[in-house]
């Protein structure tokens, strides 16, 4: 019975050991299952297949076990946490607190991004997580971060501004964009983002259009998506943030409308004809003017300021109706002087309107309004006139629109076109083509109305035209075009004897000015001084008549000096002439080198028609008005003096009692 | 005696002094242009308040007998050329007359009645004459300039009772006394009327002023002829003027003829073209007339 107890016994016994190992098998696979294998990221990489840890992780700890962050919620086993708390991502083997403060993060091609200006309680109850912004999103990446995310932030449009730690409003562009190297070609001329960015008076916003797009507003539908009911609770912006954000983990796209910011592409879509409405109003005229385009019979270009991508807003700060330009806008971005160019492109264009209507209005009498070259003019006349910048929008192509408008309406009406002088008759010509005058990009866009430009030179109005394009000079050939230091540019550059080679010039050839609407009184008169050959002393005609004719040509530019030689002054009475004033001619002293365009010395001629005596009183003269006028300029400061003075010393041998009485008068 | 009439430097007289004596002589020279040659407006302007030196030499000479430049008078520069600066020479008062008085006297000094005397100052016009030829009735300077006259050389009591009357020569240094008017002569070569245009040649020529009209270095020196159409009451209908200027070449030489044609538009039916020759200043206001012509159709 005992053996037989016992061989059941060792049955039982050898069952048992066997259920029993089984059963510690199982409780060891069990463990093994439930305890050891979540802690390696392959086991729920089974199921979670889509999701890629940052490289990083790897290095630092081995794999990361997904439990180590997603812990279980107290809500029953199966549930995960989503949600993590900070903790467990700033824990010292992974991403402690310190090192993330430490160090910049490279994200896009913005500042370098920096975790330190992120975690801080940036309004009320309202503070970031890390999987507030790492929060797998987007997609593959576990810890990607969703763009959205930051424009919501970043340019939410909120009645509180947000603000960052060194309160800049989180909004601004020079948050998060730094120095920005990049150069664009236009009209040869090249644009510098660097330059602009120092510039104060430019905001980034006159170019970059709608750069940021959407207002990033909370619909209460949105609410609806995960609450079946949300009228109840509280609706306080603090508590909102603090029950999804900080409590929980929701990310702001689920609230927020999303935010668009960027560089809008493909040209400026603003002025896309497709969708005009979306921008402003009624602007597809303006437009297409900047645009180069819509006017007929001249096949335009952009403007330059088309092609910078200029924002409406850039010039048009009056936010009330958009029409008011202040000229002085155009030097916030450009050098001073360019207030100036706006004006003149108006002055210009306002004219040359005038100028079209009349011949448009002239034509329609004369023919049939249906001819094509007067329909082609009205509509160009009219969408200039509806464009209402007076040119500004696009200065060359409504400029090379009245142009060509204006030259078919002459012709129409058989009003002589302007023609150029026969070219053995002018001076200077370096460049043949005939309506491209001068041949340089001065007159195209700043300097468009320089024919009409009545610059003070030596106490005269100088006519550009006379010169350019009359006589064919480039404007470089007078002016500086230092594009870069506009200090410079434009300054005279010709020097008196420059002028001298054409004005001072011998030739058998009368030189006439060419037709020209405004100088038809000098039409067959002498261009240039003197129109040889000269009448020579005692030559027999009457002295009256010799000097009239010798100086004809002088006179043109030096009328001045002529009035001082007559004492013929403003202000003076009463008249002090000199001596010489009666007989002798400007040529009679002024005798040319053999260059032909140089003086010589003037005291051989003193000493030629009189004796060796005139060339002590020609040095005592020169000798005497120099140093008078020299003491006195330095003594003095007022203005009317100062000018008198500069007369003196500049043609006072001319009249020797008549600068002697000026000088007298200053002493006293 | 008096031995200071004959000083130089700062010593050098008054010619007041001399005028005690030599008193019409003494009353022409302080007309004449020499006495103003200092303090007349025109000198003090254009030498910048006489500050330009190099004038003085000839404008207020202490003597002109010298090889060099003529130097400029230490005292009493308002006198302008005062007696000394001719008379003074070799330190004795010379003149072309006999002479006896009571200063160191050199008389008969042929060099007085030459023009190289005057051309000391003078040089252009000195020069001008001297190129006009050595026909033999060519005047000197002293036969215009210096009219001769018949009188005593002092004029005070008592020692001129006993002074001869002899030929003397006025010191008014000036053409303004000139009564001789074939000097200049002007006539009309032609004169054509027709269809309301009358058109002419006027000649004018210098017979026998041995230097050029005008003439000299310094100043202003213009001669205008003015040839003028008038109608029956006298009225000028039309006028022209021709200027003579040294410096313009232009002035009229010794013998030397010259044609000035004219051409007035006139409607009157009666008219008569008058043409003359002034010496003009640079104001026109003091015109001293040359020659005259009228023509009469």
């Amino acid at each position: 019975m005992y053996a037989k107890v016992k061989e059941l016994n060792r049955k039982t016994t050898f069952r048992l050991m066997i259920f029993s190992l089984a059963a510690v098998g199982v409780v060891i696979f069990t463990f093994f299952i439930t305890v050891i294998r979540p802690n390696y990221p392959q086991y729920c990489a089974k199921c979670h297949d889509t999701i890629t840890f940052h490289n990083s992780c790897k290095k630092l700890s081995g794999d990361v076990p997904c439990i180590d962050c997603h812990t279980h919620e107290n809500r029953g086993t199966r549930v995960m946490a989503v949600e993590m708390r900070n903790e467990h991502c700033t824990a010292e083997p992974c991403h402690p607190f310190h090192t993330l403060s430490a160090k910049t993060s490279v994200y896009k091609s913005i500042k370098p991004f920096q975790h330190k200006t992120h975690m801080y309680e940036i309004t009320e109850n309202f503070k970031l997580k890390c999987t507030s912004c790492h929060s797998n999103l987007k997609g593959k990446k576990h810890f990607e971060i969703d763009e959205r995310t930051c424009n919501i932030c970043h340019f939410v449009n909120t009645q509180k501004p947000m603000y960052t730690q060194d309160k800049k409003p989180n909004a601004e562009c020079t948050v998060c964009h730094g120095h920005i190297e990049k150069t664009k070609e236009i009209y040869g001329k090249t644009f510098q983002h660097d330059v602009y960015e120092e510039n104060e008076k430019v905001h980034c916003a006159d170019c970059h259009f709608q750069a940021v797009q959407g207002y990033g507003e909370v619909d209460k539908r949105n609410c609806l998506q995960c609450h079946s009911n949300s009228s109840d609770k509280s609706q306080s912006t603090a508590d909102l943030h603090d029950i999804h954000i900080d409590k929980h983990k929701t990310a702001c796209t689920s609230c927020h409308a999303s935010i668009k910011h960027g560089t809008i592409q493909a040209k400026n879509t603003i002025y896309e004809g497709n969708n005009p409405e979306s921008i402003h109003g009624n602007t597809q005229v303006q437009n297409l003017i900047m645009m180069g385009q819509g006017g007929k019979g001249v096949k335009g270009e952009p403007d330059p300021m088309y092609l910078a991508t200029l924002n409406c807003s850039a010039c048009h700060k009056d936010e009330q109706s958009f029409t008011n330009v202040a000229p002085e806008v155009c030097n916030n971005c450009h050098t001073k002087g360019f207030d100036k160019i706006l004006s003149e492109q108006m002055d210009f264009t306002t004219s040359r309107m005038r100028l079209l209507k009349t011949l448009l209005i002239n034509a329609k009498r004369q023919h049939n309004a249906t001819d094509p070259i007067i329909q082609e003019a009205e509509v160009n006349y009219n969408i200039i006139r509806e464009d209402g910048s007076l040119g500004v929008h696009n200065i060359k192509y409504i400029k090379d629109l009245l142009d060509y408008s204006i030259r078919n309406a002459k012709q129409v009406t058989g009003q002589d076109t302007f023609s150029y002088p026969d070219k053995q008759e002018v001076i200077s010509r370096p460049s043949p083509d005939e309506h491209q005058f001068p041949a340089n990009t001065c007159i195209d866009r700043c300097h468009a109305n320089y024919m009409e430009y009545r610059t003070i030179y030596q106490g005269k109005i100088f006519r550009h035209n006379t010169h350019s394009p009359n006589q064919r000079l480039e404007c470089n050939q007078c002016h500086n075009n230092d594009p870069v230091n506009m200090e410079t540019h434009g300054r005279l550059i010709i020097q008196k004897k420059d002028c001298g080679a054409c004005h001072h010039k011998r030739t058998d050839k009368v030189l006439v000015h060419p037709l020209s609407s405004k100088d038809n009184e000098n039409l067959g008169k002498s261009l240039i001084s003197p129109n040889y050959p000269l009448l020579k002393k005692g030559s027999g005609a009457p002295a009256s008549e010799r000097k009239s004719l010798n100086e004809e040509g002088c006179l043109r530019c030096h009328a001045d000096v002529r009035d001082y030689i007559n004492g013929n002054l403003k202000n003076i009475i009463p008249k002090i002439p000199d001596w010489m004033s009666n007989a002798v001619s400007c040529t009679d002293c002024h005798k040319l080198e053999l260059n032909g365009y140089s003086f010589k010395t003037v005291r051989e001629y003193c000493i030629e028609c009189h004796n060796p005596d005139y060339g002590l009183l020609y040095d005592a003269w020169k000798e005497t008005l120099d140093s008078k006028a020299k003491q006195f300029r330095k003594n003095n400061i007022n203005r009317n003096i100062q000018d008198l003075l500069k007369q003196v010393q500049s043609h006072g041998m001319h009249n020797f009692r008549l600068s002697q009485m000026f000088l007298r008068s200053m002493e006293q | 005696m008096y031995p200071e009439l004959v000083e130089r430097g700062v010593k050098s007289p008054e010619s007041e002094r001399c005028g005690d004596c030599h008193r019409d002589i003494y009353h022409e020279w302080k007309n004449s242009p020499h006495a103003r040659s200092f303090t007349s407006t025109a000198f003090k302007e254009e030498t910048n308040d006489y500050q330009f030196t190099f004038c003085l030499g000839c404008h207020v000479p202490e003597t002109i007998f010298t090889d060099n430049r003529v130097e400029p008078r230490k005292v009493n520069p308002a006198e302008g050329v005062n007696c000394n600066s001719c008379h003074l020479n070799d330190c004795k008062l010379s003149g072309p007359t006999p002479a006896r008085g009571p200063h160191p006297i050199s008389e008969r000094n042929p060099f007085y009645k030459t023009s190289e005397l005057c051309g000391k100052c003078h040089v252009s016009t000195f020069k001008a004459w001297q190129e006009s030829g050595t026909s033999g009735n060519k005047k000197t300077c002293q036969d215009c300039h210096m009219p001769a006259i018949q009188r005593k050389l002092i004029q005070d009591d008592p020692w001129q009772k006993i002074y001869p009357k002899r030929e003397g020569k006025q010191h008014v240094f000036s053409y303004w006394n000139l009564k001789d008017h074939t000097s200049l002569i002007m006539s009309f070569i032609k004169v054509i009327d027709s269809e309301n245009t009358i058109e002419g040649t006027l000649e004018i020529e210098n017979t026998s002023v041995p230097h050029s009209v005008p003439t000299g270095d310094y100043g202003y020196r213009e001669v205008v002829v003015t040839i003028e159409i008038h109608d029956k009451t006298g009225h000028v209908i039309n006028s022209q003027k021709e200027s003579l200027f040294v410096e313009m070449s232009t002035a009229l030489k010794y013998k030397e003829k010259r044609i000035i044609p004219f051409c007035f538009h006139c409607d009157e039916d009666e008219w008569i073209v008058k043409a003359n020759m002034v010496r003009t200043s640079f104001h026109g206001d003091t015109d001293i007339p040359l020659a005259e012509v009228v023509y009469k159709p």
